[in-house]
């Protein structure tokens, strides 16, 4: 109060004589418009990637650079296409799908049973679970690389399927584990008098009750396998295995750097799963809403 | 009450009902749920890992496969090296820097984004956005964006008259690692706020309506409501990117590969090219090693002194 | 149909040792009868209730549902229905098929479902609302969905785990009556769980009162109000709750008198004579025998009269406070043992701070061994008969 009574004094004293209702109004604005400049620094970098993929390549050297593509062309685009893209967009789909059905079903399961059931040591699993991410995951991918090779898996996408799960299987298992201690047991306990075996009390009532956290959990894992980069640089060798982060890459090994290209394809990359985060927030939210995290 | 008979009821195939009840038999029902994920984890995370703290006890060959015991050796080597020393620094620096950066914007964001304004929905989706934006993709966009001779923010900066000359972002020794760490923010933030803002949604309006009533300014709410209740939240989200950009190798790698005068040569790096340039494999685990060590000792003095005793479940 | 509880006992492992919430009881409910369990929070009411569903296993004990041992049946297997605390309607199925879920896992086909759901929802008088979800519905209307999903099947017995206690006032009652509706009505053993004790009292056949995992008696509301076998049911039972004098033992009748006069006391079996505050009351003796020299007396705030006089009463105290309780008073008293809580008419003129005299009437008294705390006498003579021993 005596700060208050102050500021009242001194040169912002202006402030404290205008109606409360202004002064709310006010403040409302101000933060609008710094949320509209956090909004232009997210937004400028994806603008700027779709503007480039579609300017000709005279204009992207010259001085000025004009900042909207005036005359727009899908030359790169064909180019991007004429590529093993296609192919890379496949495998790519197809390793996230996996990473997502994967985690999302071991982490659903597995933070239902650590939740519900009494299970020994699983306060020393919750720990140890955390520690799986104190290890650099580059030099997981060794150990694996040596592994999968004797399992005949390098080179193929169950492999990598596989070997990326680490990084989100973590978590996930850690975020239901959490998000199943919000869900009442008791819904499941009356499902149970009133007949319904425990197994299918889970699958009739725990399941669906779990499902903003089992959405969170196949985001982030999506996020995570849609972009993976380290690990399967090292365990896809073959470039018709690629996912499309390694295909992005070998665009700059040429002797100069195809930004024309490299941009149409981020664009491909990136685009189609915008739409996904616009539907899906909501259950984002909810699940990482999970309780005490 | 009412009920038809037992024959109305009995129409679930006896077969499906049997295997309900064995898939509900207790130790049946926690194999079911609880072993995919322990099974996975104990091959794909706890397997590898002890791979590595066993392999560096050894010399291991880059061609032939074999191994030779050196007990210590890889280790000493290592602790004698000043590049691991300064790699340490440099990821200390890097994971610091960022989960900093990241937790300050990344809970004011969620404060801008928790309150009443139009397009709500849409504004959300724009700021979640770089949750999903690829680290390959990010760091390409970023090096066109920061291009010594064409990058756009030097072209801006340049016609606002903030800057004589180009700026080479990802090229500068002075600059590099502050351009790698605000590269890497930009799409981790976002991390941050998606947690707290769940969180802030679940504090109850009336506390900030009492408090309110009760005199308090918008900045003593933030202190004495907002923080406490993010406290637990900031407590595991400040765990998590530490340990995440602590061992972060990607979005480094593509932006700097480590240069320029290996200014950006991370921990994570040093080991990657103890294995991959150098193929002496036995050495590149046990500087896994000792980073999975040191964390392991952050994490436990950080546990020890600042672990919110009611908010943090680990349970 | 029947249950019934043999010794039954649960124990969790704690840190350091274990910890018992329920400590070998004994029960059983009786064909078509209505039984509170009833205690301050961990008594062990609910965890006996949960013993009997099946969600807890029991340390050991025994369990019977109409003489078959069912302690290792799975709740599923179980044939109960049961009510909980906080309803768990299923918030993302609708009223009807809440309602008819029960029907599902017993494989009823969909059109039979809904007819018996239907039937259900119209006994509750919800039969409009089938078509919502839960979260579109007031209190008393989900409480009402859960008991319909109760009564579409038919259970064994109901168990009823607190289910008012989220309730306003008002609703609780209603709800009551909902519940008693569908006990008349379906002719099964019901137990119920609750820690008001005026709720136990209000719906029970019999009521169960327990305390730290122990069974402290079993008997009807009006056994329990008017002859209570001890301490703890004495205070427990009533509102305003009894007032106790502490007093010593100056003689009573010898075993032999004392066993034939159960634990109420007959005219003639025998007597027990205490001495409190310089007075001496001769009252009849029950089975207990006195095992201290110092006893407690205890009479109901209803019994207690007040008077100016210093003579009248049997000690004096100040009249802290007087405060209306529907059409009569409640007399606060700062006595020399404690508070003293008389029920006096609403005429009654005395201000706060004034000096009164206590008096009750001896033949609606209790006396308590301090020791045992089981009543080893008391005033009153006439009554129904107490059906279950206290615990000793």
């Amino acid at each position: 109060m005596s700060i208050a009574s102050s500021w009242e004094d001194g040169p912002l004293g202006f402030w404290y004589e205008l109606p409360y209702q202004t002064q709310k109004k006010i403040k409302n604005v101000l933060l609008n418009v710094l949320l509209a400049i956090v909004l232009v620094l997210i937004l400028f970098p994806i603008y700027w990637m779709i503007a480039t993929s579609l300017f000709h390549s005279n204009d992207l050297f010259t001085l000025p650079m004009p900042l909207f593509p005036s005359d727009p062309t899908f030359v790169e685009y064909r180019a991007v296409l004429e590529t093993e893209v296609v192919q890379w967009y496949t495998n790519t789909v197809l390793v996230s799908a996996g990473i997502v059905l994967l985690t999302t079903t071991a982490a659903t399961l597995g933070g239902y049973g650590l939740a519900r059931l009494d299970i020994p040591y699983k306060k020393t699993f919750a720990r140890v679970i955390l520690f799986g991410y104190m290890f650099p995951p580059i030099l997981l991918s060794i150990p694996m690389f040596i592994f999968w090779r004797q399992l005949g898996l390098i080179n193929s996408l169950p492999g990598i399927i596989l070997a990326q799960t680490a990084t989100t299987l973590p978590f996930s298992l850690w975020l239901m584990w959490q998000f199943f201690q919000t869900v009442p047991y008791s819904l499941e306990e009356s499902a149970m008098v009133g007949g319904s075996s425990r197994f299918r009390a889970f699958v009739d009532v725990a399941l669906p009750m779990a499902k903003p956290g089992m959405i969170a959990v196949a985001i982030f894992s999506f996020a995570i396998a849609w972009g993976a980069y380290t690990i399967p640089s090292i365990l896809l060798t073959d470039s018709s295995k690629w996912v499309l982060t390694l295909g992005l890459a070998s665009f700059t090994e040429a002797e100069s750097v195809l930004w024309g290209q490299i941009m149409a394809a981020s664009t491909l990359f990136v685009l189609p799963t915008f739409f996904f985060m616009y539907y899906l927030q909501k259950y984002i939210l909810e699940g990482f809403r999970a309780g005490r995290i | 009450m009412p009920a038809k008979h037992e024959e109305v009821r009995r129409r679930v195939h006896p077969y499906q009902e049997s295997l309900y009840d064995v898939l509900s038999k207790r130790w049946i029902f926690v194999g079911l749920t609880v072993l995919p994920a322990i099974g996975l984890f104990a091959f794909i995370n706890m397997l590898p890992m002890l791979w590595a703290l066993t392999a560096s006890f050894f010399e291991i060959g880059a061609l032939s496969p074999e191994w030779h015991w050196v007990g210590l050796e890889n280790f000493r080597i290592v602790l004698d090296d000043g590049k691991f020393w300064a790699s340490l620094f440099r990821s200390t620096v890097f994971a610091g820097g960022s989960v900093a950066l990241q937790v300050t914007a990344g809970t004011a964001l969620a404060l801008l984004l928790n309150r009443d304004f139009k397009f709500k929905r849409v504004v959300r989706a724009i700021a979640l956005l770089p949750y999903i934006v690829p680290t390959a993709v990010l760091s390409f966009i970023a090096l066109w964006m920061g291009n010594s001779r064409y990058g756009i923010v030097s072209q801006i900066l340049h016609q606002l008259g903030l800057i004589e000359q180009f700026i080479p972002w990802y090229g500068s020794p002075e600059l590099a690692m502050f351009a790698v760490i605000t590269t890497s923010s930009w799409k981790f933030t976002i991390f941050v706020t998606i947690i707290v803002l769940a969180r802030l949604q679940s504090i109850p309006s009336s506390l900030y309506e009492a408090a309110t009533v009760s005199g308090a300014s918008a900045y003593r709410r933030f202190v004495d409501i907002t923080l406490p209740n993010l406290r637990g939240v900031l407590f595991i989200v400040v765990l998590l990117r530490g340990v995440w950009m602590f061992n972060k190798f990607d979005i480094v790698y593509i932006l700097t590969k480590g240069g320029p005068l290996n200014k950006t040569t991370i921990a994570s790096i040093y080991a990657y090219r103890m294995a991959f340039d150098q193929l002496n494999l036995g050495r590149a685990a046990a500087v896994s090693t000792l980073l999975f060590l040191l964390l392991l000792g952050a994490a436990a003095v950080y546990f020890y002194y600042f672990e919110p005793s009611e908010e943090v479940r680990v349970e | 149909m029947t249950v019934e509880l043999t010794a039954l006992t649960k124990s969790y492992d704690i840190p350091g040792g274990e910890e018992i919430a329920v400590n070998g009881i004994d029960l059983e409910v009786g064909e078509d009868e209505f039984v509170s369990l009833v205690g301050p929070s961990g008594c062990g009411k609910s965890t006996t209730l949960r013993c009997i569903a099946g969600l807890e296993t029991p340390t050991s004990g025994e369990i019977r549902i109409n003489g078959e041992d069912v302690t290792d049946t799975a709740p599923n297997k179980r044939g109960l229905a049961m009510m909980f605390q906080d309803i768990a309607l299923y918030p993302h199925m609708t009223v009807w098929e809440n309602i008819a879920y029960p029907l599902k896992v017993r494989g009823v086909s969909e059109d039979d479902r809904h007819e018996e759901a239907t039937a259900a929802a119209e006994v509750m008088r919800i039969a409009d609302l089938l078509d919502k979800y839960p979260g579109e519905l007031s209190g008393g209307q989900r409480q009402r969905c859960a008991l319909a999903r109760t009564i579409v099947y038919d259970p064994k017995a109901f168990l009823m785990d607190e289910p008012l206690s989220d309730l306003d006032a008002k609703l609780k009652v209603a709800v009551r009556k909902e519940i008693q509706r569908v006990h008349d009505r379906v002719e099964r053993p019901t137990i119920y769980v609750t820690h008001d004790q005026a709720e136990a009292l209000s719906m029970s056949d019999r009521v169960a009162v327990m305390n730290d995992g122990e069974l402290m008696g079993i008997a009807t509301p009006d056994e329990h109000y008017n002859f209570p076998a001890n301490k703890f049911i004495a205070s427990f039972i009533g509102n305003p709750s009894m007032n106790f004098v502490t007093g010593q033992l100056l003689s009573s009748s010898d075993r032999e008198e004392r066993s034939s006069s159960g634990s109420r006391a007959k005219p003639g079996d025998g007597t027990i004579t205490v001495e409190f505050h310089d007075n001496e009351i001769e009252l009849g003796a029950t089975v207990n025998e006195p095992r201290s020299e110092t006893v407690e007396i205890g009479f109901r705030p209803e019994v207690v009269d007040l008077h100016a006089d210093p003579d009248e009463g049997y000690f004096e105290g100040t009249l802290e406070l007087i405060e209306r309780i529907g059409d009569r008073r409640l007399a606060t008293i700062q006595g020399p043992d404690g508070e003293i809580r008389a029920m006096v008419p609403d005429s009654y003129t005395a201000s706060e701070g004034t000096q009164v005299s206590v008096s009750f009437d001896e033949r609606d008294a209790h006396v308590f061994d301090d020791g045992t705390k089981n009543v080893v006498g008391r005033g009153r003579t006439e009554g129904a008969e107490i059906t279950a021993e206290s615990s000793s």
